[in-house]
């Protein structure tokens, strides 16, 4: 898996590991609608959490896609700037990334392009700042 | 939001009750007459507080712990209502968050004279274990007047059935002359 | 049906936050041609506490307690992916006993979690008797929660390490009587509510949620089962002792509410069956392990995956090498469960909603976090 991702991103994967039965990637924002749906194909069906971190220099948003049938972990993690990052919306891959993104816009103030519906969900609309960035 | 505790909202102005029960209080063996008075309305008040479900967070599931087959509110005249307009009680069941906090204030708004409120666990008393939140308002008297508070994370059932059961004393402390006479 | 006199009317009815069928502080914005829905907004953030950032300030024993008020009616569940988290991180092995008491645990707040399903469900849809009948067996088992943990609810019974306390005395005996009784109320809430024709005219064939759909939308647990597709965690990974035990994975291949409603009820006889083998088996020894007073585990990450009565309960921890967790993240179940509810709506009457969001059991304490 890891060669094949690697031969068909090239320079977009960032890295690669095995770590047990996960397979964490790293990807440039702008390859990863085609890694999401590379791996949906390759039998990742199960969106099981997508989510984000403040690692102090940057934000790491965390997308972690399960195969039910094998029980493989492929976790992706995409590094953003801490204000004003703008990254793809998977929603026309994974149904299950819809509210996440939202979520993740609600408290780190990532913007996903092309979300159907990118409002804030936890907080009130009129709520300013985004609590999760420290 | 209003950050300071209202005034007792529970003090009802002088209404013709109050008035009338001032000059029955003139009168020779007047008094004998509002005692009487008194003694059946909060006989009648304390024995059917009607309460609204309205469960808010873990305190509510104690809450209907309480009010099913084990513990049985409804042998106190504790019966639930689904709408405010029904209720005498209202039962803070949980955390109160900002986004929460004016519904909340707008059903307590809705519900019918005479209404209290019981804080039930240590968020609605005074934030809980989120005293350091962003979002969780620190406890709810900052929006509703309480009667009762109530500790606890959760409260066990006989602790809510002993703030009930407080509750009832203190409306047989109140009086048609007024608050606590 | 159109009459001819009057068209159907476009209208938005807000169901919540305060409802007593939303099973909390859950708002549904509804858009109803006539009676029929035929667009829903779910509207949640009313219990949102902070948990996730609150969770940064503490210490990875402190973060503890806040894990049990997330999902309220199985806090064992929530403290389990916490704790198998920070316990990969650590690279702790847990003592032998201290993993059979974790899975009676886990599966008396199973039990004890559906049954306040059961009881709501069963109350949504009119049947006020199931409910009293669900509570009461509930009490039971809080009855045994008191024994070990001394609460009823926030038990923060299952430790890093270990379990927090051995059980007491009598506690296996009591605990297999329930066993013994619980199956005989099983059958008994069978017998008044699943046959029942108002029931299933109700739940039967309302609010499909197709298998692919479930998956696509990270739907999990009975939610997912009912419609056939076999995903268990304690199945697919297993944790503690769940890899030595003998039970099945319920499913239904009906993917309606009566589908769910009937994985649950089967699931609840298969606890039975794990906690009848837990209890037999229970081996003596120590219940926790050597664990630094200060807990700083390595820098790295982990995910802790457990099976919630709600599905796929997941806590996903980051740490710096410090004593404070620099991320801590839950993944509920319900939230993913909330976000596909709208598709299963669709073309539904109010009525229906009721149901439809009754089986999927949801608990706004995780959604909201």
């Amino acid at each position: 898996m890891i060669e094949e991702l690697r031969s068909r991103f090239g320079e977009a994967l960032l890295s690669a590991e095995q770590v047990g039965r996960e397979l964490r990637v790293s990807v440039a924002a702008a390859a990863l609608p085609e890694v999401a749906a590379f791996a949906k194909e390759h039998g990742f069906h199960y969106p099981a959490d997508i989510t984000a971190w403040d690692a102090g220099d940057e934000l790491r948003v965390v997308y972690r896609l399960v195969d039910l049938a094998s029980g493989e972990h492929l976790v992706i993690t995409v590094p953003a700037p801490r204000s004003g990052a703008r990254l793809p919306s998977l929603v026309p891959i994974f149904g299950g990334a819809d509210w996440p993104e939202r979520e993740i816009y609600d408290l780190f103030g990532v913007r996903f392009d092309g979300h159907p519906d990118l409002r804030r969900i936890l907080l009130t609309d009129d709520w300013e700042g985004h609590p999760l960035l420290k | 939001m209003g950050v300071g505790r209202p005034p007792s909202e529970h003090q009802e102005n002088p209404n013709l009750a109050t008035r009338a029960a001032d000059v029955a209080c003139r009168v020779p063996g007047g008094s004998v007459l509002v005692t009487t008075v008194d003694y059946v309305l909060n006989w009648a008040k304390s024995s059917s507080l009607w309460y609204l479900t309205y469960g808010l967070a873990c305190c509510a599931i104690e809450m209907m712990c309480t009010a099913a087959s084990h513990y049985d509110l409804d042998r106190f005249g504790l019966i639930f209502r689904g709408t405010p307009r029904q209720s005498d009680l209202m039962l803070v069941s949980g955390t109160v968050t900002k986004k929460m906090a004016p519904v909340l204030r707008r059903l307590y708004d809705q519900m019918p004279d005479p209404k209290y409120v019981i804080a039930m666990g240590g968020c609605a008393c005074a934030g809980g274990p989120f005293q350091d939140s962003y979002f969780v308002v620190q406890g709810v008297d900052e929006i509703v007047p309480v009667d009762i508070y109530i500790g606890g994370c959760p409260p066990r059932p006989e602790a809510l059935i002993d703030g009930i059961f407080r509750l009832q004393e203190k409306i047989h402390r109140t009086s048609i002359r007024g608050e606590g006479q | 049906m159109t009459t001819g006199l009057t068209p159907t009317e476009h209208i938005t009815l807000n169901m919540g936050p305060q409802h007593p069928s939303t099973h909390g502080v859950l708002r549904l914005e509804l858009e109803l041609e006539g009676e029929v829905i035929v667009a829903c907004r779910p509207i949640i953030g009313y219990l949102h506490r902070g948990i996730e950032k609150m969770a940064e300030a503490r210490t990875y024993p402190q973060v503890l307690p806040y894990t049990d008020r997330l999902d309220y009616l199985s806090s064992s569940s929530n403290n389990m992916a916490y704790v198998q988290a920070v316990e990969k991180l650590l690279g702790l092995e847990v003592p032998e006993r201290a993993k059979y008491l974790r899975v009676i645990s886990l599966e008396l707040n199973r039990i004890a979690s559906h049954l306040v399903f059961l009881a709501t469900f069963a109350n949504d849809l009119g049947a006020t008797t199931v409910f009293l009948y669900g509570m009461r067996e509930r009490e039971l088992i809080m009855d045994l929660f008191s024994m070990w943990a001394g609460a009823r609810l926030t038990q923060s019974w299952i430790r890093i390490g270990g379990v927090g306390a051995d059980i007491p005395d009598g506690f296996v005996d009591q605990a297999l009587a329930f066993c013994r009784l619980m199956p005989k109320r099983l059958d008994e809430y069978d017998r008044i509510l699943t046959g029942n024709r108002i029931f299933r005219a109700r739940t039967e064939g309302v609010g499909i949620l197709p298998p692919e759909l479930g998956v696509n939308y990270g739907a999990s647990g009975p939610t997912l089962r009912g419609s056939g597709v076999e995903f268990d965690v304690r199945r697919a990974e297993p944790y503690e002792v769940y890899g030595d035990l003998d039970f099945e994975v319920v499913t239904r291949p009906t993917c309606d509410c009566m589908g769910r409603y009937l994985v649950r009820m089967q699931e609840m006889r298969q606890s039975v069956r794990i906690l009848e083998q837990c209890l037999k088996r229970l081996p003596e020894g120590e219940v926790r392990a050597k664990v630094p007073r200060v807990i700083r585990p390595p820098e790295g990450e982990a995910y802790g995956r457990v099976e919630s009565p709600r599905g796929e309960f997941a806590c996903y921890v980051v740490s710096d090498g410090s004593p404070r967790p620099a991320r801590v993240r839950f993944r509920a179940p319900s939230f993913y469960h909330l976000s596909v509810l709208p598709r299963m709506l669709q073309g539904w009457k109010v009525g229906d909603a009721v149901a439809i969001l009754g089986s999927i059991d949801i608990v706004l304490g995780e959604v909201d976090r």
